[in-house]
């Protein structure tokens, strides 16, 4: 059974149809990316599978259950973090308080008891924080570790993004043009984590990406996408010499 | 017919925030202290100074739009960018200058504004109306005329509603964005003389003018936040409003305009004619 | 900069981030504790209401400080506060239980504003919290009951342990451990889940929610802590005025705490407690110039109005991370010195796109 199933999904803003019965599927331990050009809908499939939008029509399943029946803030307790296009870091907060967010959903307090800061609190806290120092140390985040978010360079943002996401130990992750505004080297580490996060961490990724070049290194399977359609899917090599996705891309 | 006349003062207060906030993004607090100050500088061209209530009334705009000129220069320009809250508080902080030095230079006394109007109504189709109100319904009509005709047609105009909406983009178009706010809040600061003059028949010339500002927001916040003709159209529905519930639960008169607010706020936010607020992720 | 060398994460769960700082505050405590035995009880009346102003300081940095929630209208909660104390008192309820109540019925009123105010940000928020402050000052100066039929109420000065309340030294120290509680319990909620689930709120509610944070319940709250915070102060408060009326709580308290929370920095609790120090000495400060002023200018009410926008209008322009900023900045000069660079807190130019969609 695949880990995500996307079925006939389409959303319609106004007159303009930006997914249009779109399907596929992602089996778990795959890096899947959806390609096309800007405007396809790549971006609102992602937000309709973490819930920041409501389809028009569709069904999605996630590990056999139904994922549209879950609101925004229980996407993440089934196991699906995300990144995103634009990054929406907590920009007044430490690195440190941004990845130990992506913890929330393990939380075991209650604010009654934090407020008392209970024992529990504090040993629920060095957990939190153990488990954080295996993200920072899988990022190499050491030296930012207690810089506030804001005054970090791009290339860094977008790492402490990824960790985030990371830190709620997730089984399908979301990555939203996760090499955007990156140069060749951070573009290169990427692609390193991309792969060890599947080989060692066990994670699923669903991936938008411009970049053909890291798209073609990591990917196992691609869906090409154009206003809003899906046009192709396949192996990255066979998909980019179909000629509706290079009449796509290239306009008619 | 009064409570017309008042929502149109109230449409007016609406008007100068929503100008400011289209351009700005910034909430004027200030709009009813500027509405005081223009009746206070109308009142002390027309007692003290004599001068001829026309004269006055043209001196008076002129002036405010200096200051609301000034005050962006000098004030707001600095936090330009910076997020909403910055903009609230700096507003707030201009309001209590405004009244403070107001009430240093003018003293706390009600003073009351001498206008050419007669005191007498007259019989318009068997309705009777003062003259007063209709000078407040023609200057109100006339400037929203104006105003859309400057929006619409003109090249400042859509220069301005394009700085409103990116002013990354407007920058990189040569529309000199910082300019463009300096003249909206002169223009809104206008507005707000404007009212404070047309005021004077209804109410005393005084420093607690200012509370109007908070009629204003439930105005433009009925009428839809982004929208020129909603605040004035949010004002007349206030105005009516309060003379209604005054006649039938007169302790209630007062609040009438806040729990109007709280409802649109909860039930339909988006106002009668406003925009769709959201965020593109 | 002083370097912390890092061996156990309970050097980050700690309150404080260096154990010297201990001895700082313990001195501070000390000096505060010995206070009454050393100054005059006027005094010890002036400062015992600066503790109060801080406390409600502090519940509306948690609001708007902390969840990015702002709120023109928090004097309302301090206005329930204030009536349910009184009344609590005059029911016969001890002092310590009638505090707890203040502080329920304000934090159910929260609640009540909180679910509905869900789903308005910003400034939508900020409007409707003026509107609902106005609301309820309406209904407490005009329904009979609440006000018990009086157009003010007196408020009881019962005994605590065999001592004398109203403004002597019981007061003092009832209002110094209540907020220090208050300060603790917030900070402890800030180094917690909660806490930074409100931050997460502030910055970013979207990607707040795709992490498992419920945006309603924490908005909810938010509001109920800080509405809560603001009804313990308001009783406190009760005490000091000892004759309420509704317009005591009007606009103008709600705004002289929202400059309490911008002069003292917004996202720090200390600057909660310094912008209420600085609002507190403010006032007899403006009395005092007052006298050597001519009659005109020295007219009090304006000349108050005018040195607030002053200062607010100051703060915003040339002091935006507030009091407890500028003291983190003069730490900074000082521990680097002599190679401190002014750039080092310099902000990038920001260029601001709407948040409409159209």
């Amino acid at each position: 059974m695949s880990l995500l199933r996307v079925e006939d999904l389409s959303l319609w803003f106004g007159g303009v149809r930006a997914v249009d019965g779109v399907s596929f599927a992602v089996e778990k331990g795959e890096v899947f990316t959806i390609i096309g050009p800007n405007g396809a809908g790549k971006t609102t499939v992602i937000n309709v599978i973490s819930r920041l939008l409501y389809p028009r029509a569709g069904r999605i399943d996630f590990d056999g259950r139904d994922l549209l029946a879950a609101p925004a803030h229980g996407v993440i307790a089934r196991g699906i973090a995300r990144t995103f296009q634009n990054l929406e870091l907590f920009e007044h907060a430490t690195v440190m308080q941004n990845l130990l967010l992506g913890r929330h959903r393990h939380r075991t307090t209650d604010f009654v008891s934090e407020m008392l800061f209970l024992p529990r609190v504090r040993a629920a806290e060095r957990e939190h924080r153990e488990r954080v120092e295996a993200v920072i140390d899988f990022l190499d985040l050491h030296r930012h570790r207690d810089s506030l978010v804001a005054g970090l360079p791009y290339g860094v943002r977008k790492i402490v993004e990824l960790g985030r996401a990371l830190a709620s130990e997730p089984r399908l992750l979301l990555l939203d043009e996760p090499a955007a505004g990156l140069n060749p080297e951070e573009t290169a580490d990427l692609a390193f984590w991309i792969e060890d996060m599947v080989a060692d961490l066990g994670i699923t990724i669903l991936m938008v990406e411009h970049d053909l070049a890291l798209v073609n290194e990591v990917s196992d399977r691609v869906l090409v996408m154009n206003q809003g359609q899906a046009i192709a899917r396949g192996a990255p090599a066979e998909v980019q010499r179909d000629p509706k996705v290079i009449e796509a891309y290239l306009g008619a | 017919m009064n409570g017309l006349a008042v929502g149109a003062i109230y449409g007016l207060v609406a008007l100068g925030f929503v100008l400011i906030y289209k351009a700005t993004e910034v909430v004027n607090f200030a709009q009813g202290d500027l509405l005081m100050l223009g009746a206070f500088i109308a009142w002390t061209l027309i007692v003290p100074l004599g001068l001829p209530y026309i004269v006055a009334f043209v001196l008076t705009v002129a002036a405010m739009a200096v200051v609301g000129a000034a005050l962006d220069r000098f004030v707001m320009r600095p936090i330009i960018g910076q997020p909403h809250f910055a903009g609230i508080m700096l507003t707030i902080g201009l309001a209590f200058s405004i009244r403070g030095i107001a009430s240093l230079v003018w003293g706390p006394q009600e003073r009351g504004l001498p206008t050419p109007f007669a005191q007498q109504p007259r019989n318009i189709g068997g309705i009777l109306v003062q003259d007063a109100t209709l000078a407040i319904a023609g200057v109100t009509a006339l400037l929203c005329l104006l105003l859309f005709f400057f929006f619409r047609r003109t090249r400042l105009g859509i220069a301005m509603q394009a700085a409103s909406q990116n002013q990354l983009a407007a920058y990189l178009m040569a529309i000199p964005v910082k300019s463009v706010f300096t003249l909206t809040w002169a223009i809104a600061a206008a507005v707000a003389g404007i009212a404070g003059i047309l005021i004077a028949p209804l109410l005393a010339v005084e420093l607690n003018l200012w509370v109007i500002v908070l009629k204003g927001f439930a105005a433009a916040v009925l009428g839809g936040f982004g929208s020129i003709p909603g605040a004035i159209l949010g004002g007349l529905l206030i105005g009516v409003a309060e003379q209604l519930v005054g006649v039938y639960e007169p302790s209630a008169k007062g609040i009438t305009a806040y729990v109007v607010l709280l409802a649109v706020l909860f039930a339909f936010p988006r106002g009668l004619l406003g925009e769709p607020l959201g965020k593109r992720v | 900069m002083r370097y912390v060398f890092k061996t156990s994460h309970d050097q980050d769960i700690h309150l404080l981030r260096h154990n010297r700082d201990w001895w700082w505050y313990a001195a501070l405590a000390a000096a505060l504790a010995a206070l009454p035995l050393l100054i005059s009880p006027y005094y010890v009346g002036e400062l015992a209401f600066i503790f109060v102003l801080a406390i409600a300081s502090v519940g509306l940095m948690l609001l708007t400080g902390f969840t990015g929630l702002i709120s023109l209208g928090h004097g309302a909660f301090l206005l329930i506060g204030a009536y349910v104390e009184a009344h609590a008192l005059g029911a016969g309820i001890p002092l310590p239980l009638s505090l707890v109540l203040a502080m329920l019925a304000a934090g159910a009123v929260g609640v009540l504003l909180g679910i509905p105010a869900l789903r308005l940000t910003g400034l939508y928020l900020a409007i409707a919290t003026l509107a609902f402050s106005e609301i309820v000052e309406h209904l407490f100066s005009h329904w009979k009951f609440l006000s018990a039929g009086e157009t003010f109420l007196t408020v009881p000065n019962p005994r605590v342990l065999g001592v004398r309340f109203g403004g002597g030294t019981g007061y003092y120290y009832l209002a110094l451990g209540l907020l220090a509680g208050t300060i603790l319990v917030c900070l402890n909620l800030l180094r917690a889940p909660t806490g930074r689930a409100f931050i997460a709120l502030r910055d970013s509610p979207i990607a707040a929610e795709t992490l498992g944070v419920a945006l309603a319940r924490t908005k909810a709250l938010a509001f109920a802590l800080s509405a809560a915070i603001g009804g313990l102060a308001g009783a406190l408060y009760a005490h000091k005025i000892s004759t309420l009326t509704a317009e005591s709580f009007n606009v103008l308290l709600s705004l002289q705490l929202l400059m309490m929370v911008v002069v003292g920095g917004l996202g720090s609790i200390k600057g909660a407690v310094l912008g209420a120090v600085f609002l507190g000495l403010l006032d007899p400060a403006i009395a005092r110039i007052k006298d050597y002023l001519p009659s005109s200018i020295g007219e009090q009410s304006g000349l108050q109005l005018a040195l607030y926008g002053l200062v607010l209008v100051f703060f915003v322009l040339f002091e935006p991370s507030g009091l407890s900023g500028r003291w983190s900045k003069i730490k900074a000069y000082f521990q680097a010195f002599p190679i401190y660079r002014r750039a080092t807190f310099k902000r990038t130019k920001a260029y601001m796109t709407s948040e409409r969609m159209r």
